[in-house]
Order: C-alpha cells, then sequence, then structure tokens
C-alpha cells in the first residue's frame, strides 16, 4: 500500500517539480552561456503575463466571463501557471537581493506545489468516481439511479474543496507580494 | 467570512513588513561604502517612476571633477548615457563590485571609431609600421585576437620586409635563404608557401615521396639520390664512367627531371664539373 503511494503519487510529484526547477535552472546557464542574461529581465514580464493569462480559467470558474468549456481551460491553467512559473524562475535567477522578491519566488514554488497537488487530486477524484460508477453499474443500477446516487457522493468534491481553500490564499499571498516588487521596481528602478 | 479574514490577515502582515522593514524587504543590496550616508535615502538617488537621473549623481560628482586626476576626459564623452549603465551600486560595500563591464558600444559613433581618442598606441615596431586604423585587425571586445589583418596596413616599405615585424624560422633551410620571404611565401597565407621544387628537380610520379628520402638532415640543401633501390652507387659510378664523367656527386647539377637524357648545363661550366675529381670531398650538394 505505501509503495504504491509513493511509486503513485509521490514520485511522479517530485519528478514534475524537479523538472520546473531544473528547467529553470538549465534556461539561467544558457542565457549566461551565451551572455544574454538581459533576456531574464524580460522573462519576468513575460512570465507575470502568462500566470495572468491562466487565471482565465478561475475567471470562467466563478462565472465572471464565460469563453471556453472548464476542462480545455484547466489545460491551459495547468500549462501557462507552469511554463509562467518558469520564466519566473528564470528571471529570478540565483541573485541573493531584497527579501521582498525573494518571499515572491518562495511563494511562487509553494504555489506550483499545490498546484501539482490540485491536479493530482482532481485526477484521483476522476478515477474514483469512474469506479463508483462502473461498481454501481454493476450492481444492476439504471443510469438515471447511477447518476443520482454519484450527485450525492460528495466525498471527492469535499477534497477538491478544501484543496481550493489552501490553494486561493497562497495564490492570493503571491499576486500580493508579486506586485509589491512591481511597484518597488518601478517606484525605484 | 473565514476567508475573507485570512486574506486580510496576509495583507496586513506583508504591508506591516515592507513599512517596518522597507530597506530589508525592498533594497536589492547595500551601497558601497562612500554612499554609505544614502543608505536610508533612496530618494536621495532614485526619482520615483523616473529611473535614476543623471542629475541626482551630478549633483555631487562633477563631470570635470571625475576625470581631473584621468590622462582621458573619458567621462565628458559618455555624457549622452546614464550613469548607472556603469556604475550600478547596491552591490556591496567594494566600489569595483558596483562597477559594470564598459561596452564600447555606449560611446558615440566619432569617439568609437578614434580609438587613440582613448587609448595609446602601442610602442613597438609592428604598430609603428601600421596606420592608426585599429578596428581594421582589433575588435572592441577583445584586444588581443586579431580579427583580420591584412598586410595592406602596413606601409609600403614595411611590407615587403617580412622580417621587420617577422622572425626567419630557426630551421636549416631558412638559415640559408635570403630575406626575399615573399618569393616563396604570400602575405595572404605563411603556408603552404609557393617554393617551386621544380626549379631544381621535378618530382614526377616516380619521385612522388617523403622529403625524407632525398633530404635525410634538416638541411635541405643537402639531398641523396642513393636513397632509393633503382639509384645504386655502383650503378651510377659505372654509366657516369662510361661517359667519361668522374664527377656524379650532385646529380641535379645535370639532371633536372627523372629523364636520364634531359640534361641541363652549358658545354664548358657541364665539362668542368663532370671532370673534376668526385673523390674530393664535397660536403655539400651546392646548387639546392
Amino acid at each position: 500500500m505505501k509503495n504504491g503511494i509513493v511509486i503513485k503519487n509521490i514520485i511522479p510529484f517530485l519528478v514534475s517539480y524537479s523538472a520546473l526547477i531544473f528547467g529553470a535552472i538549465f534556461i539561467d546557464v544558457i542565457l549566461h552561456f551565451f551572455d544574454i542574461v538581459f533576456i531574464g529581465k524580460y522573462l519576468g514580464y513575460l512570465g507575470t503575463l502568462t500566470i495572468l493569462t491562466s487565471f482565465l480559467y478561475s475567471l470562467n470558474k466563478r462565472g465572471i466571463i464565460k469563453i471556453s468549456t472548464p476542462k480545455i481551460l484547466l489545460d491551459y491553467h495547468e500549462y501557462l501557471a507552469l511554463s509562467g512559473s518558469i520564466m519566473i524562475l528564470v528571471h529570478a535567477g540565483i541573485h541573493i537581493n531584497a527579501i521582498l522578491p525573494w518571499l515572491a519566488v518562495l511563494m511562487l514554488l509553494i504555489n506550483v506545489a499545490s498546484g501539482l497537488v490540485g491536479k493530482h487530486l482532481l485526477a484521483q477524484a476522476n478515477q474514483t468516481m469512474r469506479e463508483r460508477k462502473l461498481d454501481l453499474k454493476q450492481s444492476g443500477m439504471t443510469e438515471k439511479e447511477v447518476a443520482r446516487e454519484i450527485f450525492w457522493d460528495t466525498t471527492s468534491m469535499n477534497t477538491m474543496k478544501k484543496w481550493r481553500e489552501i490553494h486561493l490564499p497562497i495564490t492570493y499571498f503571491l499576486g500580493l507580494l508579486s506586485l509589491l516588487h512591481i511597484i518597488s521596481v518601478t517606484l525605484f528602478n | 467570512m473565514r476567508k475573507i479574514n485570512i486574506f486580510a490577515v496576509i495583507t496586513i502582515v506583508i504591508l506591516t513588513l515592507v513599512m517596518v522593514f522597507p530597506h530589508e524587504m525592498v533594497s536589492p543590496g547595500e551601497l558601497y561604502q562612500a554612499h554609505n550616508e544614502l543608505q536610508n535615502d533612496c530618494l536621495a538617488c532614485h526619482k520615483p517612476f523616473a529611473g535614476t537621473p543623471n542629475e541626482n549623481c551630478i549633483s555631487c560628482h562633477k563631470i570635470n571633477e571625475i576625470d581631473k586626476k584621468n590622462t582621458v576626459q573619458f567621462h565628458q564623452k559618455m555624457q549622452n548615457q546614464s550613469c548607472i549603465t556603469c556604475h550600478s551600486d547596491h552591490k556591496g560595500l567594494n566600489i569595483k563590485l558596483a562597477l559594470n563591464k564598459f561596452e564600447h558600444r555606449l560611446l558615440n559613433e566619432n569617439d568609437r571609431n578614434a580609438c587613440v581618442s582613448c587609448h595609446a598606441q602601442p610602442k613597438n615596431q609592428l604598430h609603428n609600421q601600421v596606420t592608426t586604423s585599429c578596428v581594421s585587425c582589433h575588435t572592441t571586445t577583445n584586444w588581443k585576437t586579431i580579427a583580420n589583418f591584412n598586410h595592406d596596413l602596413v606601409n609600403a616599405k614595411s611590407r615587403n620586409n617580412c622580417v621587420s615585424c617577422h622572425q626567419v624560422p630557426k630551421d636549416n633551410f631558412h638559415n640559408k635563404t635570403s630575406n626575399n620571404c615573399l618569393s616563396c611565401h604570400s602575405l595572404t597565407k605563411w603556408k603552404p608557401s609557393t617554393f617551386n621544387h621544380d626549379k631544381y628537380f621535378i618530382l614526377d610520379k616516380d619521385h612522388n615521396t617523403n622529403c625524407a628520402t632525398c633530404h635525410q638532415t634538416t638541411d635541405y640543401k643537402t639531398y641523396t639520390c642513393y636513397g632509393c633501390h633503382e639509384h645504386t652507387l655502383s650503378n651510377i659510378r659505372s654509366e657516369h664512367l662510361e661517359e667519361g664523367i668522374s664527377n656524379f656527386t650532385n646529380c641535379t647539377k645535370c639532371h633536372k627531371s627523372a629523364n636520364e637524357h634531359d640534361i641541363q648545363m652549358d658545354g664548358k661550366e657541364a665539362l668542368n664539373y663532370i671532370t673534376r675529381d668526385s673523390n674530393k670531398k664535397e660536403n655539400k650538394n651546392d646548387d639546392h
């Protein structure tokens, strides 16, 4: 059982998370090698815009805008948030400067980790739902009965709700720190 | 309600930190020692939303005074640039850490092309003979790597006198040559030389071999034709004595190719040479 969790959940999470960090380090090395470090500055702008674009999913989900199906937007949300995070990590580099931007980077990493956990929980919830549907069908329930039963099966939905309660404040924390960083840089550049 | 509380707490904590510790939270690093008194006075250098204008630097550092001790009035030439392009600060107490790498692209075009307006021309024989167009050979990123040296830049007198810049190679072959390098080498490439061996002996298909087969020492003026089985000493001796030729030590004196009937010598010199006693010791083949 324990081995199953490690192989199915922990290792894929660590691989994705490490790939993100090493990807950023690799790009940083390339920029230094070709003496084009100035690009890192612009990756900060681009990364911020990319992450902001990923929030279209959140706005759509809350009914503020209506542009596409949640599934497609969720895919974009994951992809854009991850690629934007890599750009911001390259932008931050490994230079030890003010605490504020470092806190922002720290929150970015925590946010990415939280996002990856959410992605895993969602995949697990979908899997549980599929298995439950199959069980109910095999027990002789009609399609209508199965649908009603699943509707009341709120275990998976509750898990996602709980995760969201943590993910949102982390995202807000990141947004606030980033905003203060942008203001301070614009003010004293 | 609980959600709003969390967000409010986060906001208050962060804003409090920024306001209580603005320097630690926002400053990208310590100023260098002489700027220490400005450590908490950001606006002494920075203008809100307008960067770091030169006026704020010049209010203390007068341009004329900066270059007072310098031979070259360098900062005068850089007035169109922002001071922080080179002097970034916030890198620690040591002033050297606050100095960015200088790039020639920051200079205006006139100064960028007039290297001698800042740099002294090197005082050596080579640079005395060339024009002042430094960029014809050097780049602004690396002085030592010669980009495109062209001998046309050397004045005409020195251009034909290679040894005024280059040393004569110290091998036995070049020891015995004249200083007229251009008769074998070109101005664009040292190797390969245009030395014409045919002038001495045509290297046809039977003689297409390593130099060392004939030139067995590093002195290329000496050679031997007895290095291959075709020309044994006894064969050569009998063939030549038969013709009344007693001196056959320097083959290329008469034979300029593999064709043994192609003898190239005027009659009188040939007679003097071939009838000389070959037993007299000859150190070198005197024609090569």
